[in-house]
């Protein structure tokens, strides 16, 4: 008998073992002097789940490109950590409402990491980088507003006619007409100038060059394991930065986050599975070293209102006021919150006194009765017979939250049947005009104005037969119309209120029935200081700065190897 | 000679054949699936315009091959066209050209330089590993008390999925001990040897219960054979005569299969790659079919493809110097 037990006694040493490893308590955090005043030097350890796979701004796309990109290219104006618009490189910048015009006044005596003068002939050429033909940007709509830049998109002008430069640091943009939004845009990166020295994005020998608080050296970036940034001594905002460098280690699963966190060879993590999570904000000792996001992404299901029953805006508000947002937040509730209205917190424009969709069942269920489908829920006769395709997208959060939905509908007389799918397959599917009936849709703030959000996912210039971004395809001439003169009105408190139009009206019609935000989990070590999350670019680094680390405070005994830091480490 | 000349042609023809039906497959299986590139390189939130414009700027490019699939483009240019030779793989007199990464811009030769080195290394730790062990606990399983303890315990070892054995490795051997790194380092050969053990124990311990099954039904059947109990008649003892005289057809019947798995290994370790953050060209293959990336996936398959029918090659060739029954 004793011989036979032995594969069992292995397999539950190995899974004890595992689980007691999993539980066994936390390390300290590694804390710095209490009394060190913000110095230079040392490098912070950062890492991402995902590989960069640009760093040119024309060419970037993905989040995490972003986020260390904006290290190496400073814009003319920038988000800051509030969420305003503000100049960097631009010394002021002129909005000309009546003139249709916006001129940038560059700071004097700024430099570009290959040592050229920041000067308006430069970032014009930056411009027209990106806008050449052949470019493959992967953004450039922002500027379609610039006089003469489809001309020279089409290639039937050499020079863009509404980028001129006025003197060696004063650029002006002619537009077709004023936009409100066209300064805010541009904070985005595609926006940001490159060295003149750089190559044009097609060329695959295009190396990292801006005129951001951090360089990219040569070698410094190794696809699939890091890229690290080194300080620029020229920046223009002098003692920052204070970090010698930064290095990102990429594609690092979030178990290996947590072990190298745990380590401190880490010092900042995002991406702590979720049971970790809980773990470390159940500590209060790592409980204070949680690191508050401005949460700028919203999530809600989406409904096709050019398809039955969504075509039907009854059906559409009876959904909105079926789901109960508490109940899908308690899945997750470490990392989500609830979400009722069409911008989240942490995005312009956000109005905190908006009242926009709630859960009342006893309105959905009178929703359902004006739609011509009532249900009766003590009986469960009624609704809706036919079962509504839900696509969900595999591993993500809709795949655990779908039963809960499920449920929800099913007590107004919605029958959802989820349809299991590829990321590719869902974004295909949601883009396609006529393809989706109803699928999860989330959107994340590019640039700081409510027409980034509001213009993709409610107005008629987002629908699209392939590449729509109005998912919904939600067209209303009323939407339309607000978001046009809120292009054109010069006037923030005018602005608002057109917003404000916007958003009730997105309320009641409902093509998102919106549910909730999520809220990443970043953690620091003791000896950050300073770091501060960004409400567009996950984090602000120039002010971030590493005390030195307090003697005696390890996490373990251990032999851990440890990574090499630069210059006056912590 | 000639039949050893005749052998590899047949080879060779084969591992061709396999290679060519594992690209045209894999498009066809990768046409099937929905999306485009533009898509995946732009992001979710691209508009319309900004997708057309990219498609537009492509199209001609060596990239704009992503959009629409011709595998034509990749094989057999009779010379380099200007600017080609780093994309390029010279064979004798044929170039192929695997063209570049959409998604990286760089040639997609580069790309797979970088990870193939790490992805055979892997492999062959593995498949030798594999095979070692599986000779010797095969042959330890083959004593009477040890046959009910190794083997269902093994068993039980390769009915864990890899990653879960991986988790609690890492957790075990790198956290808890911090014998091993954290994650893959390759600076010089002793860390890169120090990286390696992990991803390797890993692979080692889900697939070895195949292997030590195979070598113990092999020991069996050695055991039972005439030269076995003649070597016993002589005066050796069951286990010295059985080691001495089976070793070697044992070794033949699992380096076959390890040649097999290690050309597997080098395109397939996805997961384990993945774990150990370790550089592999499987991880390589879920940047490319994430990004649209039909350059780069063309190059790991073709790759991948042809390693697997190497492999296969190169353990039949080896076959006659464990089993000097087999000729060629």
């Amino acid at each position: 008998m004793a011989e036979r037990r032995s594969p069992l006694t292995l397999l539950s040493l190995l899974f004890g073992g595992f689980l007691a490893a999993c539980n066994r308590d936390l390390a300290a955090p590694l804390f710095g002097e209490e009394t060190a005043a913000p110095r230079p030097g040392g490098r912070l350890e950062l890492a991402t789940l995902a590989d960069v796979r640009s760093l040119d701004p024309a060419r970037i796309a993905s989040g995490v490109d972003a986020a260390i990109a904006v290290n190496i290219y400073a814009g003319l104006v920038d988000v800051d950590d509030e969420g305003r618009v503000v100049p960097v490189l631009a010394e002021r910048v002129e909005e000309l409402p009546e003139e249709a015009r916006v001129r940038v006044h560059l700071r004097p005596n700024l430099r570009f990491h290959d040592g050229a003068a920041v000067e308006a002939r430069a970032v014009e050429q930056s411009f027209l980088r990106l806008l050449a033909p052949s470019s493959g940007s992967t953004n450039t709509s922002f500027l379609s507003i610039v006089r003469g830049v489809d001309a020279f998109r089409a290639g039937t002008a050499e020079a863009v006619t509404g980028i001129v430069v006025e003197g060696p640091l004063t650029l002006r943009f002619d537009l077709e007409h004023y936009d409100a939004a066209f300064v805010p845009s541009l904070t985005l990166v595609q926006a940001r100038p490159v060295c003149p020295s750089a190559r044009p994005p097609s060329d695959p020998l295009f190396e990292p060059c801006g005129a951001g608080p951090f360089t990219l050296r040569e070698g410094a970036f190794v696809r699939g394991e890091s890229v690290t940034l080194t300080r620029f001594d020229r920046w223009f905002r002098a003692p920052y930065p204070l970090l010698a460098g930064v290095r990102w280690r990429l594609q690092v699963p979030s178990r290996t986050q947590e072990m190298l966190f745990l380590a401190g060879d880490l010092h900042v993590t995002r991406d702590l599975p979720s049971l970790a999570a809980r773990r470390f904000l159940g500590d209060p000792r790592w409980r204070p070293l949680r690191t508050r996001e401005a949460a700028t992404t919203f999530w809600g299901e989406g409904m096709n209102t050019e398809k039955p029953p969504f075509d039907n805006v009854e059906v559409r508000r009876a959904v909105a006021a079926a789901i109960d947002r508490h109940a899908i937040v308690s899945i997750d509730p470490l990392r989500l919150r609830v979400g009722t209205g069409p911008l989240p917190p942490g995005a312009a424009g956000f109005d905190a006194a908006l009242d926009c969709q709630r859960f009342d069942r006893a309105a959905a269920l009178e929703h359902m009765r004006r739609a011509g489908f009532p249900y009766d829920p003590e009986r469960k006769t009624g609704g809706i017979a036919e079962p509504i395709p839900y696509l969900v997208t595999a591993r993500t959060f809709a795949e655990r939250s779908v039963s809960v939905l499920q449920a929800q509908l099913a007590a107004i007389g919605l029958r959802l049947a989820p349809k299991l799918v590829s990321y590719s397959a869902y974004v295909a599917a949601t883009h396609r005009r006529g393809a989706a009936t109803m699928a999860p849709v989330g959107w994340t703030q590019d640039y700081p104005d409510p027409t980034n959000f509001f213009d993709a996912l409610y107005g008629s210039l987002g629908i699209d037969a392939n590449d729509a971004t109005n998912t919904s395809f939600y067209a209303n001439a009323r939407v339309d119309e607000l978001l046009r003169n809120a292009h054109r009105e010069a006037n923030a408190e005018a602005r608002a209120r057109l917003f404000a139009e916007v958003s009730r009206t997105v309320c009641d019609d409902a093509p998102i029935a919106f549910t909730h935000v999520p809220e990443a989990i970043v953690l620091r070590q003791g000896f950050v200081r300073d770091f501060s999350s960004h409400p567009v670019w996950l984090q602000s680094l120039e002010r971030t700065w590493l005390a030195p680390r307090r003697e005696g405070v390890l996490p373990t005994a251990r032999a851990v190897p440890r990574t090499q830091t630069i210059g006056a480490s912590p | 000679m000639r039949a050893l000349a005749a052998a590899a042609v047949h080879a060779t023809a084969r591992a061709t054949m396999v290679t060519i039906a594992c690209f045209f497959l894999t498009f066809a299986l990768f046409d099937a699936l929905p999306g485009d590139a533009a898509r995946a390189l732009a992001g979710a939130q691209s508009n319309a315009a900004d997708l057309a414009r990219l498609r537009s700027a492509n199209a001609g490019t060596p990239e704009g091959a992503s959009y629409t699939f011709s595998p034509s483009r990749f094989v057999h240019r009779p010379r380099h066209h200007a600017g080609e030779a780093e994309r390029c793989l010279d064979l004798a007199l044929v170039h192929v050209d695997l063209g570049q990464s959409y998604v990286y811009r760089r040639p997609v030769r580069v790309l797979l330089e970088k990870r193939l080195g790490p992805s055979l290394a892997l492999a062959l730790a593995v498949a030798t590993s594999c095979t070692a062990l599986g000779v010797f606990l095969g042959f330890v399983a083959h004593g009477r008390g040890a046959r009910r303890r190794v083997l269902p315990a093994l068993r039980v070892v390769s009915a864990v999925p890899a990653f879960v054995l991986g988790l609690a490795l890492h957790e075990l051997l790198a956290r808890q001990l911090g014998w091993l790194p954290l994650e893959a380092h390759l600076g010089t050969l002793g860390e890169s040897a120090r990286a390696l053990v992990l991803p390797t124990l890993t692979l080692t311990l889900a697939m070895l219960g195949a292997y030590v099954a195979v070598a113990h039904a092999r020991w069996r059947e050695l055991a039972a054979s005439d030269f076995v109990r003649a070597a016993e008649a002589r005066g050796a003892s069951a286990a010295s005569a059985l080691w001495r005289h089976g070793k070697r057809q044992v070794f033949a019947a699992l380096v076959s299969m390890a040649c097999l798995d290690a050309g597997l290994l080098v395109g397939g370790a996805v997961l384990t790659e993945r774990l150990f953050r370790w550089p592999g060209l499987g991880s390589l293959a879920v940047e490319a079919l994430l990004g649209r990336d039909v350059a780069l996936l063309a190059g790991v398959v073709v790759t991948a493809s042809t390693f697997v029918a190497l492999a296969t090659a190169v353990g039949e060739a080896l076959r006659p110097l464990f089993d000097p029954r087999v000729r060629y």
